[in-house]
């Protein structure tokens, strides 16, 4: 079942046009990762599909049905991001509280888990959170409502590596034990590659791509050769990236060789190993910037 | 009108969030009401044994309208910030809720903070009767009847109703399009000059203030402030929250 | 969560029913003894309050509408007796006697204080008297309400007279405000202030000090 459906959504504030188009399709259960670079439209999206935001123009449908004030799909969504603010002088465990009457699918006694697994006391006021500890909070209130579709917006600002790690890793697991769609934007997408089921690739407010993982791992390689074997190779192929160094050349382009390159490349002893995810999407997305800086160089 | 399940769970939090909010409004300011009535009962009684005239004492009930409304004015204004909206967007709810909520959170408000009050006549009362009891020269003036403290209750209430609902109307306006609205308002101000605009507002006045039934005033008030907060909330319909 | 919300309602039904019905000393509805005179408005009215500070105010001044009656408000503890009272009507002259044999005011001075109710109530007729302040303001002893149109001829110790018609005044002192002061007015007395009045023709103000304002 399509959970969210996009069609031409286009979003413009003033004569800044923050989502051009945007089209794509997300089914239902499965964690996605919405990677762009920064101003790409990616929290203007979510914000979007929060209910926040009214498209400007184009369609944006969540469970077939437009989202902008509707509460019946505003109920089944839950949006963090590091901006947002919980009652400031309240108690944790009030907050919580909070979410049992808000959410209908809140699952209390994995919130209370969640906030001694992170060692936040609940007597302890929002205001009096560290920017790290407001993000664990925002968190777990975004994994205890467990709405069908859970927005997080760079969710693990603030944290360090090792309480990164263990919010992937509860995620993951709860995930596995309630499954529903889980959109995630970040930039950290090497930490969140063994996370997601799909990326949705998004440059200056138009989805570049939106491929599964796995295809994503296998959608780049680089190739190590001598010049004259390689520079002439590549010319016919889409090309990522190319670094001369001497007689050697590095190559980045897309793995659509048929056998025969392979084994013509083999045969010239030219290495070839993968583009990391990452990579890809930095590639896919590269603006002049590259040029001036080169320039700079 | 049928509400669906996500509507009155939406509404019940909201409104559940903001009066536990607010909780300490309806005890807090009360005390302080009748904390300064007391003291100044005490000190009218100590300035009258050392033969030092005074005025008059203001009551809790006549000092009590003024505060709640002048708490209620700050709640309805803080209630339609672009701040506050946001934080009640964080939660699921939409526009409908957000309006709905918010006026019923005015009423039970206006209303528990006045029974606050009430509550603090009371003691108010008992404290003149002690001193009455220790020294006989009182005089307790008291013409209060539990039909007028009934009364004034629900006039006081539904008065306020009127007033959170147009400052809530004049502030949503202010949100959403504010040179708009500053203009406006200027422009009436400016009309005051114009006899027929004053006569026109002093008829809308005393469609209220002559009228000399407590039941028909009420209902022209709460009516009256029912469709000035609807019309308060059309900005709300299409504005989009900036979280 | 109920119990937190029934607690304080059962604690204020308690408080309220004790105060209720607390006993207390001396317990009035008011401060005055108020007598409404009737009187013929075509002839002018002669308020003869000789050693009493008085402040004389028409009713639409105080009340939004005017009325065609008297009322007379006597400040009842100063009264060593029951005031005797009444109106000539002939000449629509009123006199309250004795009122003025004030008690002493130095070691038994009472406490007063007044129970307010909702201010709000002011509007309605019936609850006006509870609304009111039971003081006379100003600190006077005796408060007059008249019509707005009726001359006057007045006699006390001091005099507030506000938005009256004046025929003759005589007092120690006089405040007189929005006041029509007639032609041949007639004010003796050793001082008068005046403000925002008309003062008519050959008026006759006979006091030490006299102090005019500018009318409106």
């Amino acid at each position: 079942m399509n959970v969210i459906e996009c069609r031409k959504l286009s979003k413009q504030f003033g004569s800044k046009t923050a989502l051009k188009e945007l089209s794509f399709t997300v089914n239902d259960n499965k964690i996605i990762g919405f990677i762009g670079r920064n101003g790409a439209g990616k929290t203007t999206f979510l914000k979007t599909c929060a209910g926040f935001l009214k498209p400007t123009s184009g369609e944006l449908t969540l469970w077939g049905e437009k989202v902008f004030d509707n509460l019946n799909v505003i109920s089944n969504i839950t949006f963090i991001d590091e901006e947002i603010q919980y009652e400031k002088e309240w108690e944790l465990g009030k907050i919580l509280m909070l979410g049992s009457l808000y959410y209908k699918h809140w699952d209390h006694v994995y919130a209370q888990k969640l906030l001694k697994h992170f060692e936040l006391n609940e007597k302890l006021k929002y205001s009096k959170l560290s920017r790290g500890m407001k993000t664990q909070f925002n968190i777990i209130m975004g994994l205890a409502s467990r709405s069908p579709l859970t927005l997080m917006d760079e969710p693990t600002l603030g944290l360090d590596a090792a309480v990164r790690k263990e919010f992937y890793s509860i995620l993951l697991k709860d995930y596995a034990e309630n499954p529903r769609t889980i959109l995630i934007s970040s930039h950290l997408l090497s930490e969140l590659e063994n996370l997601l089921e799909e990326i949705v690739l998004i440059h200056e407010g138009s989805a570049v791509l939106h491929k599964p993982i796995e295809e994503m791992q296998e959608y780049g390689i680089y190739l190590n050769g001598k010049k004259e074997i390689l520079l002439p190779f590549i010319e016919k192929k889409e090309v990522f990236s190319t670094e001369v160094l001497g007689n050697s050349v590095i190559a980045g382009i897309k793995n659509d060789l048929s056998q025969n390159e392979f084994s013509y490349l083999k045969e010239n002893n030219t290495d070839i190993s993968k583009i990391s995810v990452q990579d890809i999407c930095i590639y896919l997305t590269k603006s002049d910037r590259g040029e001036v800086l080169h320039e700079i160089g | 009108m049928r509400l669906d399940n996500n509507f009155k769970r939406a509404l019940k939090g909201l409104v559940i969030n903001k009066l536990v909010s607010y909780k300490h409004t309806f005890v807090v300011y009360p005390l302080i009401v009748l904390g300064i009535s007391l003291l100044g009962m005490m000190l009218t009684f100590i300035l009258n044994r050392m033969n030092i005239p005074t005025g008059s004492v203001s009551g809790v009930l006549s000092f009590g309208i003024t505060f709640t409304y002048i708490i209620m004015i700050i709640l309805t204004i803080s209630s339609s910030t672009r701040s506050e909206i946001k934080k009640r967007f964080v939660y699921p709810i939409n526009r409908k809720v957000y309006a709905a909520g918010n006026f019923i959170i005015l009423t039970i408000c206006s209303f528990m903070l006045l029974a606050g009050m009430l509550a603090a006549s009371m003691v108010e009362m008992l404290a003149a009767k002690l001193i009455a009891v220790f020294y006989p020269s009182t005089i307790l003036v008291d013409t209060v009847t539990i039909t007028s403290l009934l009364a004034g209750l629900w006039v006081t209430f539904s008065y306020a109703m009127l007033l959170l609902s147009v400052i809530y109307l004049i502030n949503m306006f202010i949100l959403r399009f504010k040179i708009r609205t500053a203009a406006i308002l200027i422009v009436f101000g400016l009309m005051f000059i114009i006899p027929w605009w004053r006569s026109f507002t002093f008829d809308i006045l005393s469609f209220f203030i002559f009228e000399q039934s407590v039941i028909i005033l009420s209902i022209k008030l709460l009516l009256t402030s029912s469709i000035v907060y609807w019309i308060g909330c059309l900005p709300l319909k299409e504005m989009e929250v900036n979280i | 969560m109920m119990k937190k919300i029934l607690i304080p309602i059962i604690l204020t039904l308690c408080l309220s029913v004790v105060a209720l019905i607390f006993p207390a000393g001396q317990n009035t509805t008011s401060l005055y003894k108020s007598y409404k005179l009737e009187i013929d408005p075509a002839k002018p009215l002669t308020l003869d309050f000789e050693k009493a500070r008085i402040r004389v105010l028409n009713w639409e001044e105080f009340y939004g509408t005017d009325r065609e009656y008297v009322e007379v408000k006597v400040y009842d503890y100063l009264l060593s007796q029951k005031s005797d009272r009444y109106v000539d009507a002939d000449t629509a002259h009123i006199k309250l006697k004795n009122f003025v044999e004030f008690k002493k005011t130095s070691d038994n001075q009472p406490f007063v204080y007044q129970m307010r109710p909702w201010i709000s109530l002011f509007q309605f007729d019936k609850y006006k008297d509870q609304v009111v302040y039971d003081e006379l303001a100003e600190g006077r002893d005796v408060e007059i309400f008249v019509p707005r149109n009726i001359p006057l001829n007045i006699a006390a110790e001091d005099i507030i007279a506000k938005g009256c018609l004046l025929k003759s005044a005589k007092s120690s002192t006089a405040y007189i405000k929005r006041c029509r002061v007639m032609d041949n007015f007639s004010g003796e007395g050793k001082a008068v202030q005046i403000e925002k009045s008309s003062v008519g023709k050959n008026a006759a103000l006979k006091y030490d000090s006299v102090k005019i304002e500018a009318e409106d």
